[in-house]
Protein backbone atom coordinates (compact mmCIF):
# COMPACT_ATOMS: atom_id res chain seq x y z
CA UNK A 1 0.00 0.00 0.00
CA UNK A 2 1.86 3.20 -1.13
CA UNK A 3 1.43 5.29 2.13
CA UNK A 4 1.92 8.48 0.80
CA UNK A 5 -0.83 8.49 -2.21
CA UNK A 6 -3.78 9.71 -0.60
CA UNK A 7 -7.83 7.96 -0.97
CA UNK A 8 -10.20 9.49 -3.11
CA UNK A 9 -11.80 9.63 0.38
CA UNK A 10 -9.29 11.87 1.58
CA UNK A 11 -8.84 14.17 -0.92
CA UNK A 12 -12.44 14.72 -0.85
CA UNK A 13 -12.24 15.64 2.33
CA UNK A 14 -9.34 17.76 1.53
CA UNK A 15 -10.95 19.52 -1.51
CA UNK A 16 -13.90 20.45 0.88
CA UNK A 17 -11.67 22.03 3.53
CA UNK A 18 -9.72 23.49 0.76
CA UNK A 19 -12.62 25.30 -0.25
CA UNK A 20 -12.90 27.60 3.41
CA UNK A 21 -9.39 27.57 4.23
CA UNK A 22 -6.37 27.14 1.54
CA UNK A 23 -4.35 24.00 2.49
CA UNK A 24 -0.75 23.64 3.40
CA UNK A 25 1.55 23.66 0.64
CA UNK A 26 2.49 19.61 1.27
CA UNK A 27 -0.71 18.97 1.53
CA UNK A 28 -1.94 21.28 -1.84
CA UNK A 29 0.59 19.61 -3.78
CA UNK A 30 -0.13 15.80 -2.55
CA UNK A 31 -4.13 16.62 -3.51
CA UNK A 32 -2.50 17.98 -6.78
CA UNK A 33 -1.20 15.33 -7.88
CA UNK A 34 -4.63 12.95 -6.92
CA UNK A 35 -6.28 14.83 -9.28
CA UNK A 36 -4.00 14.85 -11.98
CA UNK A 37 -4.22 10.82 -12.41
CA UNK A 38 -8.14 10.54 -10.72
CA UNK A 39 -10.49 11.94 -13.07
CA UNK A 40 -13.01 11.28 -10.72
CA UNK A 41 -12.01 13.59 -7.89
CA UNK A 42 -11.60 16.43 -10.20
CA UNK A 43 -14.53 16.37 -11.60
CA UNK A 44 -15.64 16.37 -7.47
CA UNK A 45 -13.13 19.24 -7.47
CA UNK A 46 -14.50 20.99 -10.56
CA UNK A 47 -18.25 20.92 -9.16
CA UNK A 48 -17.97 22.19 -5.84
CA UNK A 49 -15.93 25.02 -7.72
CA UNK A 50 -19.28 25.40 -9.96
CA UNK A 51 -21.53 25.01 -7.13
CA UNK A 52 -19.53 28.40 -4.85
CA UNK A 53 -19.87 30.08 -8.43
CA UNK A 54 -23.40 29.25 -9.20
CA UNK A 55 -24.78 30.30 -5.40
CA UNK A 56 -22.55 33.93 -6.09
CA UNK A 57 -24.56 34.19 -9.27
CA UNK A 58 -27.94 33.99 -7.43
CA UNK A 59 -29.40 37.65 -8.19
CA UNK A 60 -32.89 38.79 -8.89
CA UNK A 61 -34.07 37.70 -12.36
CA UNK A 62 -34.29 40.23 -14.80
CA UNK A 63 -37.40 39.05 -16.76
CA UNK A 64 -40.46 39.68 -15.12
CA UNK A 65 -39.85 43.41 -14.05
CA UNK A 66 -43.93 43.88 -13.88
CA UNK A 67 -43.89 41.16 -10.87
CA UNK A 68 -44.65 43.18 -8.13
CA UNK A 69 -46.74 43.07 -4.82
CA UNK A 70 -49.90 44.27 -4.50
CA UNK A 71 -51.10 47.12 -2.34
CA UNK A 72 -53.24 45.06 -0.83
CA UNK A 73 -50.56 43.17 0.08
CA UNK A 74 -47.80 45.36 1.14
CA UNK A 75 -50.41 46.86 3.66
CA UNK A 76 -51.05 43.96 5.46
CA UNK A 77 -47.32 43.24 5.66
CA UNK A 78 -46.90 46.61 7.27
CA UNK A 79 -50.08 45.97 9.53
CA UNK A 80 -48.12 43.16 10.88
CA UNK A 81 -44.90 44.46 11.40
CA UNK A 82 -46.88 47.24 13.39
CA UNK A 83 -48.79 44.93 15.36
CA UNK A 84 -45.12 43.10 16.13
CA UNK A 85 -43.63 46.67 16.93
CA UNK A 86 -46.68 47.94 19.42
CA UNK A 87 -46.50 44.74 21.24
CA UNK B 1 -25.15 50.88 10.10
CA UNK B 2 -27.11 52.36 12.99
CA UNK B 3 -29.11 54.51 10.75
CA UNK B 4 -30.34 51.57 8.90
CA UNK B 5 -31.29 49.98 12.17
CA UNK B 6 -33.05 52.86 13.09
CA UNK B 7 -35.10 53.01 9.65
CA UNK B 8 -38.82 52.12 9.85
CA UNK B 9 -38.67 48.74 8.66
CA UNK B 10 -42.48 49.53 7.15
CA UNK B 11 -39.95 51.42 4.64
CA UNK B 12 -38.22 48.12 4.03
CA UNK B 13 -41.68 46.63 2.06
CA UNK B 14 -41.63 49.84 0.23
CA UNK B 15 -37.76 49.93 -0.69
CA UNK B 16 -37.31 45.87 -0.93
CA UNK B 17 -41.17 44.38 -1.50
CA UNK B 18 -41.25 43.82 -4.57
CA UNK B 19 -37.83 42.77 -4.91
CA UNK B 20 -38.22 40.02 -2.41
CA UNK B 21 -41.39 39.29 -4.13
CA UNK B 22 -40.39 38.51 -7.54
CA UNK B 23 -37.15 36.52 -6.44
CA UNK B 24 -39.61 34.08 -4.25
CA UNK B 25 -42.41 33.86 -6.78
CA UNK B 26 -39.28 32.78 -9.05
CA UNK B 27 -38.67 29.94 -6.76
CA UNK B 28 -41.66 29.20 -5.65
CA UNK B 29 -43.99 29.85 -8.69
CA UNK B 30 -47.49 29.98 -6.87
CA UNK B 31 -48.02 33.85 -6.16
CA UNK B 32 -49.69 33.39 -2.72
CA UNK B 33 -46.80 31.42 -1.82
CA UNK B 34 -44.43 34.07 -2.72
CA UNK B 35 -46.43 36.43 -0.59
CA UNK B 36 -46.33 34.74 2.02
CA UNK B 37 -42.80 34.07 2.11
CA UNK B 38 -42.19 37.77 1.58
CA UNK B 39 -44.38 38.50 4.93
CA UNK B 40 -42.56 35.97 6.82
CA UNK B 41 -38.53 37.33 5.62
CA UNK B 42 -39.96 40.85 6.98
CA UNK B 43 -41.05 39.62 10.15
CA UNK B 44 -38.69 37.53 10.70
CA UNK B 45 -36.56 40.77 10.04
CA UNK B 46 -37.65 43.20 12.58
CA UNK B 47 -37.39 40.23 15.06
CA UNK B 48 -33.31 39.66 14.89
CA UNK B 49 -32.69 43.08 13.75
CA UNK B 50 -29.74 42.75 15.95
CA UNK B 51 -28.17 39.64 13.81
CA UNK B 52 -28.38 42.69 11.21
CA UNK B 53 -25.26 44.80 12.68
CA UNK B 54 -22.56 43.61 10.49
CA UNK B 55 -23.94 42.43 7.30
CA UNK B 56 -23.22 44.03 3.87
CA UNK B 57 -26.56 45.68 3.54
CA UNK B 58 -30.03 45.61 4.37
CA UNK B 59 -31.17 43.69 1.15
CA UNK B 60 -28.10 40.94 1.02
CA UNK B 61 -29.62 40.47 4.92
CA UNK B 62 -33.19 40.27 3.41
CA UNK B 63 -32.65 38.42 0.93
CA UNK B 64 -30.60 35.59 3.36
CA UNK B 65 -33.90 35.63 4.90
CA UNK B 66 -35.63 35.08 2.00
CA UNK B 67 -33.60 32.08 0.67
CA UNK B 68 -33.52 30.34 4.16
CA UNK B 69 -37.55 30.32 3.93
CA UNK B 70 -37.86 29.34 0.58
CA UNK B 71 -35.71 25.84 1.67
CA UNK B 72 -37.67 25.79 4.58
CA UNK B 73 -41.14 26.19 3.12
CA UNK B 74 -39.76 23.17 0.43
CA UNK B 75 -39.14 21.27 3.42
CA UNK B 76 -42.68 21.95 4.32
CA UNK B 77 -43.91 20.44 1.26
CA UNK B 78 -45.47 17.11 2.17
CA UNK B 79 -45.57 16.62 -2.20
CA UNK B 80 -42.21 15.06 -3.71
CA UNK B 81 -40.23 17.80 -5.24
CA UNK B 82 -37.36 15.45 -6.43
CA UNK B 83 -37.10 12.03 -7.93
CA UNK B 84 -38.80 9.40 -5.29
CA UNK B 85 -36.74 6.65 -6.55
CA UNK B 86 -33.33 8.41 -5.96
CA UNK B 87 -32.21 7.88 -1.89
CA UNK B 88 -28.39 7.84 -2.87
CA UNK B 89 -27.81 11.45 -1.85
CA UNK B 90 -29.29 10.50 2.35
CA UNK B 91 -26.15 8.05 2.51
CA UNK B 92 -23.86 8.29 5.29
CA UNK B 93 -20.90 9.95 4.37
CA UNK B 94 -18.95 6.64 4.68
CA UNK B 95 -21.23 5.31 1.93
CA UNK B 96 -19.84 7.49 -0.53
CA UNK B 97 -16.76 5.45 -0.63
CA UNK B 98 -15.82 1.79 -0.34
CA UNK B 99 -13.29 -0.17 2.20
CA UNK B 100 -10.64 1.06 -0.52
CA UNK B 101 -11.03 4.52 -0.19
CA UNK B 102 -12.11 4.68 -3.52
CA UNK B 103 -15.36 6.58 -5.29
CA UNK B 104 -18.46 3.97 -4.69
CA UNK B 105 -20.61 6.03 -6.93
CA UNK B 106 -17.86 7.61 -8.81
CA UNK B 107 -18.76 11.38 -10.08
CA UNK B 108 -20.11 12.22 -13.72
CA UNK B 109 -19.45 14.50 -15.98
CA UNK B 110 -21.54 17.38 -15.78
CA UNK B 111 -23.12 18.42 -19.51
CA UNK B 112 -23.29 21.92 -20.30
CA UNK B 113 -26.21 22.85 -21.87
CA UNK B 114 -25.56 25.02 -24.87
CA UNK B 115 -28.55 27.63 -23.66
CA UNK B 116 -26.55 28.93 -20.86
CA UNK B 117 -29.07 30.90 -19.19
CA UNK B 118 -31.81 28.03 -19.17
CA UNK B 119 -28.94 25.71 -17.39
CA UNK B 120 -28.26 28.36 -15.10
CA UNK B 121 -31.66 28.64 -13.75
CA UNK B 122 -32.43 25.51 -13.92
CA UNK B 123 -29.56 24.24 -11.48
CA UNK B 124 -30.45 27.32 -9.05
CA UNK B 125 -33.91 25.48 -8.48
CA UNK B 126 -32.77 21.97 -8.20
CA UNK B 127 -30.16 23.30 -5.50
CA UNK B 128 -32.49 24.62 -3.64
CA UNK B 129 -34.73 21.81 -3.82
CA UNK B 130 -31.67 19.57 -3.07
CA UNK B 131 -31.22 21.56 0.34
CA UNK B 132 -34.52 21.06 1.52
CA UNK B 133 -33.66 17.67 1.57
CA UNK B 134 -30.38 17.31 3.28
CA UNK B 135 -30.51 17.63 7.15
CA UNK B 136 -30.93 21.10 8.12
CA UNK B 137 -28.38 21.44 10.27
CA UNK B 138 -26.15 20.64 7.82
CA UNK B 139 -27.79 22.56 5.26
CA UNK B 140 -27.77 25.66 6.84
CA UNK B 141 -24.18 25.58 7.31
CA UNK B 142 -23.69 25.82 3.68
CA UNK B 143 -26.41 28.51 3.39
CA UNK B 144 -24.50 30.59 5.40
CA UNK B 145 -21.59 29.83 3.64
CA UNK B 146 -22.34 29.69 0.22
CA UNK B 147 -25.41 31.56 -0.12
CA UNK B 148 -24.81 34.06 2.78
CA UNK B 149 -20.99 34.21 2.10
CA UNK B 150 -20.42 34.05 5.91
CA UNK B 151 -17.01 33.11 7.08
CA UNK B 152 -16.06 29.77 8.54
CA UNK B 153 -14.99 32.03 11.34
CA UNK B 154 -18.49 33.62 11.55
CA UNK B 155 -20.62 30.85 11.04
CA UNK B 156 -18.79 28.97 14.01
CA UNK B 157 -19.26 32.23 16.18
CA UNK B 158 -22.79 32.07 15.22
CA UNK B 159 -23.72 28.46 15.50
CA UNK B 160 -21.30 28.10 18.54
CA UNK B 161 -19.59 25.44 17.26
CA UNK B 162 -15.96 24.61 16.39
CA UNK B 163 -13.82 25.07 13.07
CA UNK B 164 -13.43 21.42 12.77
CA UNK B 165 -17.48 20.54 13.21
CA UNK B 166 -18.01 23.49 11.08
CA UNK B 167 -15.78 22.11 8.55
CA UNK B 168 -17.58 18.38 8.60
CA UNK B 169 -20.79 19.84 8.37
CA UNK B 170 -19.91 21.77 5.12
CA UNK B 171 -18.05 18.44 3.68
CA UNK B 172 -21.27 16.57 4.67
CA UNK B 173 -23.74 19.17 2.99
CA UNK B 174 -21.30 19.61 0.12
CA UNK B 175 -20.96 15.64 -0.49
CA UNK B 176 -25.20 15.06 -0.40
CA UNK B 177 -25.65 18.08 -2.66
CA UNK B 178 -23.79 17.13 -5.01
CA UNK B 179 -24.87 13.73 -5.56
CA UNK B 180 -28.56 14.85 -5.27
CA UNK B 181 -27.88 17.63 -7.93
CA UNK B 182 -26.11 14.70 -10.13
CA UNK B 183 -28.69 12.59 -9.99
CA UNK B 184 -32.00 15.04 -10.50
CA UNK B 185 -30.32 16.35 -13.74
Amino acid sequence: MKHWMLHCSEVSEKVSAHMDTPLPFRERLKVHIHLLMCKYCLRFYRQLRLIRQYCKMDELPKTDSNTTLSPHAKEKIKAILRQYRDK
Amino acid sequence: MDASVDMNPEDWVDLYGDNLFRYAQHRVKEMAIAEELVQETFLAAIQSQDLFKGHSSEKTWLFSILKHKIIDYYRSKKKEILNPDIEEWTQNIEDFFNAKGAWHIKPQAWLSDPERAYEFRQFLDLLYKCLSKIPQRIANVFVYREIDGLTTQEICKLLEISVTNCGVMLYRARMQLRRCLESNS
